[in-house]
């Protein structure tokens, strides 16, 4: 506190002092002329010459006809110029810069592969350094530019639906009952070759729900892909939504693909099959039980003393199947 | 021929364990559920039973399961007067059914309470039959609509595992992790041997 009492009035003392300075009119007048000093210094500075890096924008025009560049082309050259310091400000400020023109037919005369073509950039520093009339071209980086071209195809291919699935997409006791529908189910794609080609599927934007408890229907965005463009941008989905059971019984286990010379006995001969269903399916799967499978083929591939429990087909209207146990133990006599 | 038997608390799997030796073309003996057939076919047993626990316990011609269950469950004096019924004429039973299996090596006999009815003493070797309480729990709720107090008060009132594990000669862990047919294949072997000497 004592402390606090005694710098305070030296403080003081001192701020009066510096404001009685600023009041000067010698101090503005000494503030103006370091202003002019710096100034002539930076014009002069900037007349002089000097090594630097440019960007220089590229575009690419004249494409054969039904072909596309694929994969990462590059859409600025780096440019090591020598040249003054105002035309270096103005070069980086990206001022009066026009983009360099490759001529893409012209680039069969460099072919590399079937598709696959290069350009040596050292064959422009000519047409730069004139477009840069001030400037000289010293280096261009990158030395070579690759492009791949492509022809351009058209498919038809399948929509997938993709669903936000989290712990209250449906209310309680409620289900997807069966799959989902889409129209159209497919749409026509066209793009670059290589990429339709390694295409098979596109898929909806996320579906996201919370609390569903009844049937909706509703427009949703297909996922776009880079280069590839869609016969339309959406579609139509049916979200069939159903309140369900829950069923859990003892079923007999089957034995398939057993040689006639052999028997195969499954330990236990029963398991217990839980699965959810809808109640407007409940009567279509008593009228059909869902069947407990296990394959001999198994022991001779998995070489395991357990043989996993199957069902040859599940009706797609089934959901959260689940066998108890999910394998069994097997002995295998002769008939 | 060799008498083995096998025991084990409910839900630990004996019936399976019998399964493989059935499959094996041992005799298998299931105590329980003769013992049920014989109290619901034999007259004798049936007018004793009605004497000893009143006419409903029949209905409809049939066994009331459920009353016999309550009327014998925690009253002692009435399970060892229905035991005393029923175990004398499956001894019996099973001295014939033994009769005609004689050429067989071994034969199996499966009881869920060899030792609290003294049966035990009739037999060469005992096999337990064990699972950890959670997967006995887990089985019985697969099969039967019991519920679990009413499954772990059925468990209270049978000998405990350690017990049974204790007074045997093998065990079986039947317990989903280690596989049952080889220990089965084992004894198999072993009271194969026992009938050669």
């Amino acid at each position: 506190m004592d402390n606090g009492q005694n710098i305070s009035p030296v403080l003081k003392k001192y701020l009066q002092w510096l404001s009685a300075f600023l009041q000067q009119r010698k101090f503005i007048t000494f503030l103006i002329f370091l202003f002019l000093a710096a100034a002539f210094w930076f014009i002069r500075a900037l007349g002089e010459p000097y090594e630097s890096n440019i960007e220089y924008p590229v575009r690419y025009i004249n494409f054969p006809e039904n072909k596309v560049l694929v994969g990462e082309v590059p859409y600025k050259l780096i440019l090591t110029v020598r040249a003054k310091g105002f035309s270096i400000l103005r070069s980086k400020l990206n001022l009066d810069l026009i983009p360099l023109r490759f001529n893409v037919n012209s680039f069969s005369l460099n072919s590399k592969g079937v598709d696959t073509f290069f350009v040596v950039t050292e064959t422009v520093k000519d047409v730069l350094s004139a477009e840069l009339n001030d400037m000289t071209v010293l280096h261009i980086s990158p030395d070579t530019l690759f492009f791949k071209l492509s022809g351009i195809s058209v498919k038809k291919v399948a929509i997938m639906p993709v669903l936000s699935m989290h712990n209250k997409f449906f209310q309680q006791q409620f289900m997807l009952n069966g799959n989902i529908e889409l129209f159209p189910d497919s749409i026509i794609i066209s793009g670059p070759g290589t990429i339709v080609d390694s295409i098979n599927h596109v898929y909806t934007e996320a579906i996201r729900y919370t609390n569903l408890s009844d049937t909706v229907r509703d427009e949703f965005i297909i996922q776009p892909i880079d280069m590839i463009t869609y016969s339309q941008q959406q579609v139509t989905a049916t979200i069939p939504v159903d309140r369900f059971t829950e069923v859990e019984n003892r079923q007999a286990v089957i034995p398939v693909n057993v040689p006639d010379s052999l028997n195969l006995i499954p330990i236990p001969g029963q398991v217990s099959i839980t699965y959810r269903v809808c109640i407007t399916n409940y009567d279509r799967i008593r009228n059909n039980p869902l069947t407990p499978r296990v394959d001999y083929n198994n022991i001779k591939e998995s070489n395991m003393p357990r043989l996993n429990i199957f069902l040859a087909d599940t009706p797609g209207f089934v959901s959260n199947l689940q066998f108890n146990p999910k394998a069994i133990e097997f002995l295998i006599t002769r008939k | 021929m060799i008498k083995i038997g096998i025991t084990g608390g409910i839900g630990s799997g004996k019936s399976i364990i019998c399964q493989v030796f059935s499959i094996l073309k041992v005799p298998v003996y299931h105590a329980d559920a003769e013992a049920k057939m014989l109290t619901e076919s034999d007259p004798t047993i049936r007018k004793q039973l009605e004497a000893v626990a009143g006419v409903n316990v029949f209905n409809n011609g049939g066994l009331n399961r459920l009353l016999l269950a309550d009327l014998i469950f925690n009253n002692s004096d009435m399970l060892e007067k229905i035991n005393g019924i029923i175990h004398p004429k499956v001894a019996v039973h099973f001295k014939e059914w033994c009769t005609r299996h004689s050429q067989d090596p071994y034969i199996i006999h499966e009881s869920a309470i060899l030792f609290e009815s003294n049966t035990y003493k009739d037999f060469q070797k005992i096999v337990a039959v064990t699972s950890p309480e959670d997967k006995r729990i887990s089985r019985i709720l697969n099969r039967n609509n019991m519920t679990i107090d009413r499954i772990r008060s059925i468990m209270m009132n049978q000998l405990p595992e350690s017990e049974i594990v204790q007074r045997s000669d093998f065990v079986i862990i039947n317990d989903d992790s280690q596989l049952i047919i080889p220990q089965v294949l084992e004894l198999h072997h072993i009271f194969l041997h026992l009938n050669e000497h």
